[in-house]
């Protein structure tokens, strides 16, 4: 696996572990990948609007800063314990964040290409 | 484009233009300042004297340029070395984050002991080298740039204390310089998986392996290299003074930023502060001056408190802490580790005021994230150990690497954070048989 695909897995595996944190357990994953860029988006069901959704969508909207991505794209995944998602927004070119009262939904992209 | 709508994309805000510009406007004050107050201390001559001095020392730990050279040459070298740094960032268009706000205040720091802009250029031009041969553009590799002339003292040793004729000995340390440089970003990226984030000073971990490498290889060779003692004394009114000043202006214009009040700083020191929290970003500009300028007063209180002298590595570690007041520490997760390292050296590690001890408090804030996430006792418990490990692992590098501390914090976050999470989960499975009970 490319290193571009670790760093998707894990970009992947956090926005999930954000979905877990607040008792979402029914999630759909889409996955598009291509030669440019790629984009995760992740949904779930949940009654209720996460307490921290405008901190996520803020963390995630403040823009990628490359040289946080080179250094520090280690610490994203499964295992991190990170309490705020400022590292993820860093890796990432795109969010978009949404509750319309039924389902959660968080999608992010990235840019394969951006040099 | 792919899937990536173009109105996903956000545009760099002209609040975040200004941002880049006010840092940068900080650190050319800061490094313009530093130089300006060489002047009050030294003549011109006594400063090029010093400068040369200091340029052509081998650097490694613990060489006080107070005392090496004088106060002047030290304060017009860690100004330039800002200046420097500040080029390197804006030619480069990389944006001012809490991560290259502490990189450019460790630099400063740093070059009151040890960190000279001989010494440094190599390791940068090993991690551009790292970044051609990988083909990514340099700016995505200046922090590991940045934080990497932590092994200044391994070109400065083998050019200026091996005995070798200059020639050879520029080529030899330069290349030395440029093989450590190239290998420190795979490596620093790896090994933050070792301690999870919780020392700030990955930098200081990794460059303590090279710097044990770079040993091995130069012992192997029937080259002996040892840690030194030059420590300056006697200047504490005046450097506290300059201290004084300038963190109280940072506190108050942080202040007058966030129109006088302390709002959202209860919030700021909620943040665990583990890698990578850049405070710029997540509380904004004001609140992290304020907090940053709190972390200055804190620190040189502590040192003056235990009856310490404010030598160049002492002031070394004070810009430290201030710098990384943007990228993981505040007052709250600071100070188990400074009580920590007080309670070790009441237990006899060391006298409080020993250098040695006031560097391991201040340096061993690295282990702050330790107190901000599981709470202040185990930060305190971090603290001690890192009182007792740190002197105890400078030989393996021989003081070549100046984040000597960085690197007992690595090993001492490495073993604690598995054991505290063993820990409370135990006392939370407890709890939760109590209450299902």
């Amino acid at each position: 696996m490319n290193k571009e695909k670790r760093q998707a897995l894990k970009i992947s595996s956090d926005i999930i572990r954000y979905f877990l944190d607040h008792q979402i357990e029914q999630l759909q994953v889409d996955f598009d990948f291509s030669d440019q860029a790629y984009c995760v988006t992740v949904s779930g069901k949940t009654a209720e609007k996460p307490h921290d959704l405008e901190q996520l969508s803020a963390a995630l909207k403040d823009g990628r800063q490359p040289e946080m991505d080179e250094y520090y794209h280690d610490l994203l995944g499964s295992d991190s314990k990170s309490q705020d998602y400022y590292l993820l927004g860093a890796m990432v070119d795109s969010a978009d964040v949404g509750y319309d009262g039924t389902t959660l939904t968080v999608r992010v992209g990235r840019n394969r290409s951006k040099r | 484009m792919g899937c990536l709508a173009k109105q996903f994309f956000k545009p760099k805000a002209t609040g975040e233009v200004d941002l880049d510009h006010e840092i940068s406007s900080f650190f050319l004050i800061l490094g313009l300042a530093l130089m300006g107050l060489a002047f009050l201390f030294n003549t011109p001559t006594e400063i090029w004297t010093g400068s040369i001095i200091i340029l052509t020392s081998p650097a490694n730990l613990i060489t006080d340029y107070f005392a090496l050279a004088n106060i002047g040459a030290t304060l017009m070298n860690a100004g330039f070395m800002t200046l420097t740094s500040l080029v390197l960032v804006r030619v480069h268009q990389v944006k001012m984050t809490g991560a290259i706000v502490a990189a450019i205040f460790t630099v400063a720091g740093f070059s009151f002991f040890g960190k000279n802009i001989y010494n440094s250029i190599p390791i940068i031009l090993g991690v551009m080298l790292y970044a051609r041969i990988v083909r990514l553009p340099f700016n995505r590799f200046v922090l590991q740039a940045l934080f990497g002339t932590a092994l200044g003292p391994l070109p400065s040793e083998i050019t200026f204390n091996l005995g070798l004729p200059l020639a050879p000995g520029l080529i030899l340390g330069f290349s030395a310089g440029i093989l450590a440089g190239l290998v420190l970003p795979p490596l620093s990226a790896h090994f933050l998986r070792f301690h999870q984030g919780f020392s700030l000073y990955n930098i200081g971990f990794t460059a303590g392996i090279v710097g044990m490498f770079f040993l091995a290889v130069l012992q192997g060779f029937g080259i002996e290299i040892t840690t030194v003692a030059i420590v300056s004394s006697g200047n504490d009114l005046v450097l506290a003074v300059i201290l004084g000043t300038l963190f109280t202006g940072m506190l108050l214009f942080g202040l007058k930023k966030n129109n006088w009040r302390l709002t959202g700083y209860r919030q700021f020191l909620d943040q665990p502060g583990k890698l990578a929290s850049d405070f710029i970003t997540i509380s904004g500009a004001p609140l992290t001056l304020v907090n940053m300028a709190l972390l200055g007063l804190m620190a040189t209180a502590y040192v003056l408190a235990v009856g310490g002298e404010l030598s160049g590595p002492v002031i070394g570690g004070i810009f430290t802490v201030v710098g990384f007041g943007a990228f993981g520490k505040h007052v709250k997760n600071v100070w188990p580790i400074l009580a920590g390292v007080f309670l070790g050296n009441l237990f006899r590690f060391n006298d409080l005021n020993a250098t040695t001890s006031l560097l391991a408090a201040l340096f061993g804030t690295t282990l702050a994230p330790i107190a901000g996430y599981y709470g202040p006792l185990y930060g305190i418990v971090a603290g001690m150990l890192h009182m007792a490990m740190v002197s105890n692992i400078s030989y393996l590098h021989a003081g070549m690497n100046l984040y000597n501390n960085g690197f007992s914090g690595g090993f001492i976050a490495a073993a604690l954070v598995p054991l505290f999470d063993a820990f409370k989960q135990v006392l939370s499975d407890r709890k939760e048989t109590r209450d299902h009970e």
